[in-house]
Formats: C-alpha cells, structure tokens, sequence
C-alpha cells in the first residue's frame, strides 16, 4: 500500500489546477455543473467549453493521441478527473460521445467509423445520444424491440427508445437493435449508428420533474442508415453495449468522489451560513449528526474509489469494490439534497440551487441501472448468490 | 374501544371521495400549477357549497358544527387528488386561528367563500398569500388582522405550483386580536396544533395515492418477462409503504380525535403524528418515484406533484426534528 503520487504526477495535477484556474468559466448559464439545462444558452455555452478544453488539449485524456485523444496514462486521468471536478468545472457538451460512443468505436469500431466520427465528437460538430431504453426495456435492456433490418447495403430501423438525453439537441445516436428476432435475447442484438437528422427519426421531447427537457422520446419510422454503421459484429451488440455501460457505470468514480466531497463542503457551509432556532443549523446536534455520517460516507466514496481503481492502474482486473460505485454515490446524493432541504426550511421551497439538486437526485437512482438493478448485481454476480426469478 | 370512522364520518368520506375524484383530475392540479397564481376558483366555490370551510365550526359560527376528525377526513381525501387552492390557508389555517381568537366576525365571509385568507408566521414564506383577501399576522406576541389593502404580496416561485409561498410586506397596523399564543406550539394544544393534524390527514391521502399508483403499476409494469412486483426488492419497498401509510392513518386521526375531544395528550399527540408523517411521506412518494423507473421522473407522470406538496408539507407545522423533541418533552409517562 502507497497512498502517495511520484514528483511527475504531483507536477501534471498542478499544470491542470493551475490551468483549470485560470480558465473555467464563472460567468455561465447558473445552476448545476452535471445536470443538463434545456437552453439554447447553456447548449452553446457548453459546446464552447469543450472547444477550450480541446484547444488546451485537455480533452478526451482517455483516447489515444492518435484519436486527437490526451492519450493519458490511467493515472493522469484519474489525478485530471479529480482537478476537474475540484475546479467544479462544467461537464462538456458531448458526454456521451466522449465518454461512451468514443471509447466503444476506439475499441470495436472500423476504420471508417473512426475517422468518419472522432473528431466531430472533440470538436462537439456532432451531438450524441445514447438509444438504448425503449417504453418496454428499461432495466431488462435485452426486452428491447427496435427492429433493424438489412435491406440492400442499408439497415432499416424501426420502433422507439426513450429517455433519450439530450435527444432535442442530438445529431448522431448510437441504437441497440434486434436484428434477429428468433435469437435468444440477448443475442440477436445489434449496436447500429444512425444519422437523426431524416425524415424517418422522430424526437419529442420530454419535461422532467426539474421542469426542464433534458431527455426526449426518439421514433424510427424506416430510419435508414448504411450497413457500414455497424459497430461490431451482427448480433453481436450486447457484448459492444455492455462495453459501452462500462465505461459509464465505472468511468469516472474518482471524479465523482471530489464532486460530492465538494458538495460536502458547501452543505457544511450552508449549514453553518443557515439561521436556526436562534443559532445557526450547524449548532443543531440533529443536522450536526446527519452531516457527519454524510462526512464519513463522502469520504470513504472516495477511499472505495481508490481502492477500486487501484487494481486497473496497475492492469490488474477490478475488485468487487468497483460494482458499489453507483448505488453508493446516488443515494448518498440523495440524502445529502435532503438535508440540504431541511436546512434550509421555507427557504429551501424556492427555485435555487439545492431545490434543483434535491429533485435532480432523484433521477440518479434511476439512471444507468436502478439502485434495485445495482443491488441484484451485487448480490448476484459478486456474491454469487442464485438469480432472483429472472430470465 | 373502536377506531372506526362513524357512520356520519363514513358517509361524509364517501361522498368527499366521489365529489373529488369527480372534480379534480390530474388536469385540474395541473392547470392550477401552471396558473398565475396556482387558483382553482371554480372547485373552490364548490366546497364553499358544501359547507367544507367550516366543517369543524360551530354551527353558532355559521358552520357545519362537525369537528377536528371530520374536517380530518376530508383533508385525508383532498390529499388522495393533491387538490390545489386555498383551502388548506383557508380552511386548515385561518379559520382555526380566527375561533380560537374568537374574532366570530370574521370567520362569516371566509365560510360563505366571499373572502379567503391565510395566517403570517414568516412574511418571507406566507402559505398561498397571493390568493388571500385577509390575513392573520403572529406579530410577536399579538395576533392581528390585516386586510389585503394592508399588506403588499410579492408572489415567489414555488416548489409546488399548487401550494405557493408568497412573500408579504406589512404595511398597516391592522386591527388587534389578542394574543398570538394560540398560533404558537406550547405545552397543551391549541389552535396551531389543529392545523399540523389537517396537515398529517392531508398527508395521509397523499400516501394513499402514492402507495395505490405504486402497486397498480408494479402488477402492470413487465420487465423480464414479469410484473416487476414479482421481485422481492420491489415488495419489501411497497410492504414499507403500506407501513408508512397505515401508521400515519392511525396517527393523524388520533391526533384529530385528541384534539377534538381536549384529551390531555392532545398536544402531544399532534406531534408525535407531525414527527412520524412528515417524514412518512417524504418516504412514501420518494419510493413512487422510484418505483415508477424514468417514468417517475417526467413531468406528466403525477407521482412530482405529490412529491412536491409533501416537500412543501414537510416544513410548514415546524420540522420532524421539533416534533421529535417536542413529544420527548410532552411524553405523559415521564
Ligand atoms: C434522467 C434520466 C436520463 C436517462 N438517459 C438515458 C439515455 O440517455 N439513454 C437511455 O438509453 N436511457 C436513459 N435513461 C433510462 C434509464 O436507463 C432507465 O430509466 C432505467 O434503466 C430504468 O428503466 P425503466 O425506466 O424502464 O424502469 P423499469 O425497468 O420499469 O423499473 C421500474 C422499477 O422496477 C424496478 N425493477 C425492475 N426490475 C427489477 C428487478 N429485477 N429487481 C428489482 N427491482 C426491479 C426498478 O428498480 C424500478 O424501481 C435515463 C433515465 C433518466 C431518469
């Protein structure tokens, strides 16, 4: 055990604090870092924002040089990831193309398809979307009934996906479709890339609880898009998929660690800054005990973070640790927006930064696997415990 | 010994069953919540009619001449349809003020529906003041009666479009009622302790709601070849709602029927119910949410408003963590 960085890693986190510092931007749309806003404003705010990033070649630190990637070792990734989220620098425009159809199409993706795509990811010309969940596949993703099939040098796609984010501003959206439909289920599924700029792609778009749209319905009506937009093999898709939920379930866990730890600090701070009974609500030994568990718990996100990369920066396979990420880190956000809200009392019942967080979190339980979900793969494919009358 | 409803209580149920959920449809809430100023004058005028602003007002007053359980039952029902309007400020807030001050005058115009008012606690987050046309001001130690020419209404944007707070200037003196201890927790109950219980029954509907959406879509809802209720994860949270649901039942209607017949524990009642549902609540339609998947988080789907409106419950009677203490302090076997 060596909790300690080299001298070169300790200089890379200064070069990217110090240039962090001087160029996040503190004059954008307000609200929150991570939660999209519908706005043409924040879009193009945003979409600015990763243009900087890349110009300063402090984008896509994950891709290789050779992908207009930082090319970046793990280890400066994880130290760059922890700066970003320590600066609370906004998240750029394209995440899903740089977290997700980026790094898929880098490992299973063809020549073309990494020529043609990669660089309008960077340069965020090309927004896109992930389209997997449908009204009737959600958590049993392989229930998905999209249908694509091979007509000529074509795939004709038809059916529907849903919670689409940022389908209203989507260009491109990588589709998990059934390709044949007499395979077992979770065979006879394909990963396709589709244009959704054509007649047959359909995006309405749909308000969430925070009152914004940041997701949308998406309908293929004989969408067409070239065979060549395979990403993989035919019916082969679940595996690129499951490649694809990887890098989102464990991408950036570090990075979250800080967010929240920093989330930490300012619910302290609000709690200290707060009127209450007289005093202020940090002299309240009720919310003093609610956010010293919610202190310990910050902290050891970030420790179990540590230990569930360790393994990967040393090319080891991971831990158990590295499934409890997600289920830890949502509905720890879950509870740490409550206690913000009863904080804050009536004042907390106006819009604001902690309202839109409060009802935000709610959405993190949900998406990228339910924290139901996550708990059946712990118990089942980390404890090895039999499956729960699923097929 | 029985915890039933009476047959009256029973009957007034029923037909405040059939009257809301004729009424007020999710596009009724809805409309409010998307309103200016979060009015359902149509509904409200209806319940004027049917006596409902002053159930538990003696018939002296002009009222109905029922009492804190009935009024309880109703509150239980317009819950159950998130019912927007100002009869919670109304009915649940200034007409307990104003009998309680004995002010007979003015509680007349707010049962007959020709005036609506709420009650001042914190003029930066006054329950529905963009609605009322009077209002009962805790000016420290007096309580006193303010019209609307009197005051100066900033209308704040609100979590719940359906229950706002409003921001109020005081500009007059008013005209004195007395004093402000019956809107103020004490140590036997009083006026404000009536309107934390129409809070909890109001809160109880709310998990009713919650908890029936839930399992009717957890028996609907397929995914892996089956009603997800099939799964245990699924019902160990829909067991936990009911617990929630049923235990906050028998605690707002204690608390009513305390309340209603003076019992000794009456104060303590009210916040062992305000302790126990406030939190209940937030449980119960957080769980909808979640249980409904992405569903759960859109806009159209109703499960937000309920959420919201507890959310905006939650701190109105004081926090569960004063209630808590509360009941530690006013436990009758200490
Ligand atoms: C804000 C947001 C953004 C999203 N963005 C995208 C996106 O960009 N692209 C995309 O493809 N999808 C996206 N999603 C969809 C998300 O992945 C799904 O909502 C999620 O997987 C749940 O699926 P569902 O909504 O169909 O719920 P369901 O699967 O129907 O689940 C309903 C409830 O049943 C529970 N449940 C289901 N199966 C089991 C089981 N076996 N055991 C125990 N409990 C179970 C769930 O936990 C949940 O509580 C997004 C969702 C949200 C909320």
């Amino acid at each position: 055990m060596d909790l300690t960085w080299s001298p070169e890693e300790e200089a890379f986190r200064q070069e990217v604090r110090d240039w962090l510092t001087a160029n996040v931007p503190t004059d954008g749309p307000a609200g929150d870092v991570e939660e999209f806003d519908d706005s043409e404003e924040s879009f193009e705010f945003r979409r600015a924002w990763q243009r900087t990033l890349g110009e300063a070649g402090y984008l896509a630190m994950h891709w290789p040089t050779e992908y207009g990637g930082g090319g970046r070792t793990l280890v400066e990734q994880v130290i760059f990831n922890e700066e970003y989220a320590r600066a609370k620098a906004p998240a750029p425009v394209n995440g899903l193309g740089l977290n997700l159809v980026g790094p898929t199409l880098i490992t299973h993706g063809t020549d073309e398809q990494k020529s043609r795509f990669l660089k309008n990811i960077l340069t965020a010309d090309e927004i896109w979307c992930q389209g997997y969940s449908e009204p009737n596949a959600g958590s049993d993703l392989a229930g998905l009934q999209t249908k694509a099939e091979l007509v000529g040098d074509e795939f004709v796609i038809n059916g529907q996906k849903i919670w689409t984010t940022l389908a209203p501003f989507g260009d491109w959206i990588f589709v998990l479709c059934r390709t044949d439909p007499d395979a077992p289920k979770h065979q006879g599924i394909s990963y396709i890339l589709c244009d959704m700029h054509q007649p047959g792609v359909e995006v309405r778009p749909i308000r969430q609880i925070t009152g914004t749209t940041g997701f949308g319905e998406v309908f293929f009506t004989n969408a067409r898009t070239p065979a060549s937009m395979l990403v993989g093999s035919l019916n082969d898709g679940w595996r690129v998929a499951m490649t694809t939920l990887m890098f989102e379930r464990g991408g950036n866990i570090l990075g979250t660690a800080v967010r929240y730890r920093s989330m930490m600090t300012d619910l302290r701070a609000l709690a200290e800054s707060t009127k209450h009974n007289g005093g202020y609500a940090i002299d309240d030994p009720v919310i003093r005990q609610r956010l010293g568990q919610l202190l310990v718990e910050v902290e050891l996100l970030r420790h179990n973070s540590e230990r569930a990369m360790s393994p990967l920066l040393h090319g080891e396979p991971p831990g158990p640790e590295s499934s409890m990420g997600k289920l830890y880190w949502s509905e720890w956000y879950v509870r740490a927006t409550e206690l913000a809200m009863d904080i804050l009392g009536t004042a907390g019942l106006h819009p604001g930064v902690w309202l839109t967080e409060y009802l935000g979190a709610r959405a993190s339980t949900i998406y990228t696997g339910t924290s139901e979900i996550q708990r059946n793969i712990l118990a089942e494919r980390v404890l090895g415990l039999p499956r729960g009358g699923r097929n | 010994m029985d915890f039933r409803l009476n047959e009256d209580q029973r009957t007034l149920q029923s037909a405040a069953r059939d009257f809301l959920s004729k009424e007020v449809s999710s596009t009724v809430v809805r409309s409010a919540f998307d309103s200016p100023d979060g009015d359902s004058p149509e509904l409200y005028k209806k319940m004027v009619e049917l006596g409902w602003l002053g159930l538990a007002v003696d018939e002296s007053l002009g009222g109905v001449g029922y009492g804190p359980v009935e009024q309880a039952v109703v509150c239980e029902q317009l819950g159950y349809r998130c019912a927007p309007g100002p009869f919670f400020s109304t009915a649940c807030l200034a007409v307990p003020a104003l009998v309680s001050l004995g002010a007979s005058d003015l509680v007349g115009p707010l049962l007959d529906g020709s005036k609506r008012a709420t009650v001042i606690w914190d003029p930066e987050s006054v329950v529905d003041a963009q609605l009322a046309d009077g209002f009962v001001v805790v000016d420290g130690a007096v309580a006193r009666w303010l019209d609307a020419n009197e005051v100066d209404v900033t209308p704040r944007g609100s979590v719940d479009g359906t229950r706002r707070l409003s921001s109020v200037t005081i500009k007059g003196k008013g005209r004195e009622l007395g004093s402000s201890e019956q809107l103020q927790y004490g140590d036997e109950a009083r006026a404000v302790d009536l309107m934390a219980a129409y809070l909890c029954a109001e809160l109880v509907g709310i998990m009713q709601w919650a908890l029936d959406t839930t399992v009717q879509y957890v028996k609907d809802r397929e995914a892996f070849g089956r009603p997800i209720g099939v799964f245990q994860a699924v019902q160990h949270k829909c067991a936990d709602m009911l617990v929630h649901t049923e235990t906050s039942r028998s605690a707002a209607y204690y608390a009513a029927y305390a309340l209603a017949k003076g019992l000794p524990d009456a104060a303590y009642a009210t916040s062992v119910a305000a302790a126990y549902c406030l939190d209940a609540a937030h449980s119960v339609t957080g769980e909808c949410i979640q249980l409904h998947g992405g569903i759960g988080f859109t806009w159209e789907h109703d499960a937000h408003l309920y959420f919201k409106r507890v959310t905006t419950n939650r701190v109105l009677p004081g926090s569960a963590d004063y209630h808590r203490e509360r009941a530690l302090r006013l436990d009758p076997a200490r």
